[in-house]
């Protein structure tokens, strides 16, 4: 019985060793996801500005013809 | 005794486990805080550019990914220091928001609002289906930008016959003609930059899906 009740703390222990949260792959991954949306983010926002602008200027020289 | 025994127990994996989560939580924090700065630094450097002429745009675009980061924006350390109190991540996506979005979304985007009471794999499939989101948002405004290119296409293509008309209508002289053909061309040539840009961010685009789609 004591044997038993000696185990039981260790089992705890390994559990909350188990269910520490994502492992260092899962967080890698997840870390490359959030700079890849970050980085896409800007880039589609930076295009847009840029389509815009370029819009703009080619309406204005077809609008001169 | 027994009693005493399984108190123990109970309490040992009490704390255990406590100290595991907040182990984890730690760690994803830390390292989403230091993305959102990167970002958010970039971005300011991006603004920056707003009033030069298109063309140049896309140079600077291309500039800013490598050098957009102000000293103290993106450093593991800073986001290290900080208390765990000061830390929390309803700050962190307030703070993302302020800095980095005009647009008037409810709470920015949801990389690092409050993890809440999801494990930490429920709580990375949680990031990649926003991730999904976004990337489907993004794929839309790309296709606007595409139909866009489009219309602006079909306006050259009615300039140019609309000059064609008017020349052999005589109702332009032919230096008249070629100096408006000169303009099309000019608005070609822009037409092909803005082609470009689509492409480039199409480009950015796959990037994304690809690994959203490598997430599960």
């Amino acid at each position: 019985m004591k044997k038993v009740l000696m185990i039981i703390p260790l089992l705890a222990m390994m559990a909350a060793c188990g269910s520490k949260g994502p492992s260092e792959a899962e967080l890698k991954q997840q870390q490359q996801l959030d700079s890849t949306v970050v980085e896409v983010e800007k880039a589609v926002e930076a295009g847009e500005e840029t389509h815009e602008s370029l819009k703009n200027e080619i309406d204005g020289i077809l609008n001169d013809i | 005794m027994k009693k005493l025994a399984v108190l123990i127990a109970a309490l040992a994996f009490g704390s255990f486990f406590a100290m595991a989560q907040n182990q984890g939580k730690g760690k994803s924090e830390q390292s989403h805080k230091t993305e959102v700065q990167k970002g958010n630094a970039q971005k300011g450097n991006m603004k920056e550019s707003n009033g030069k002429n298109a063309s140049d745009k896309i140079e600077s675009a291309q500039e800013n990914k490598g050098q957009g980061r102000p000293e103290n924006a993106g450093k593991p350390e800073d986001a290290g220091n900080q208390n765990k109190q000061n830390a929390k991540p309803e700050d962190k996506g307030n703070n993302g928001k302020k800095l980095g979005h005009e647009k008037n979304e409810p709470k920015g985007n949801a990389y690092g609002r409050d993890k809440g009471d999801l494990s930490g794999k429920e709580f990375g499939q949680q990031r990649a289906a926003e991730a999904r989101a976004k990337a489907k948002e993004l794929k839309e405004d790309i296709q606007e930008q595409e139909a866009e290119v489009e219309e602006t296409q079909g306006k050259i293509n009615a300039a140019k016959d609309k000059v064609s008309t008017q020349e052999a209508n005589k109702e332009i002289s032919k230096e008249e003609a070629a100096a408006k053909l000169d303009k099309i061309k000019t608005a070609e040539d822009k037409l092909q930059l803005m082609k470009d840009n689509v492409d480039k961010q199409k480009q950015e685009l796959d990037k994304l899906e690809k690994l959203t789609n490598e997430v599960k």
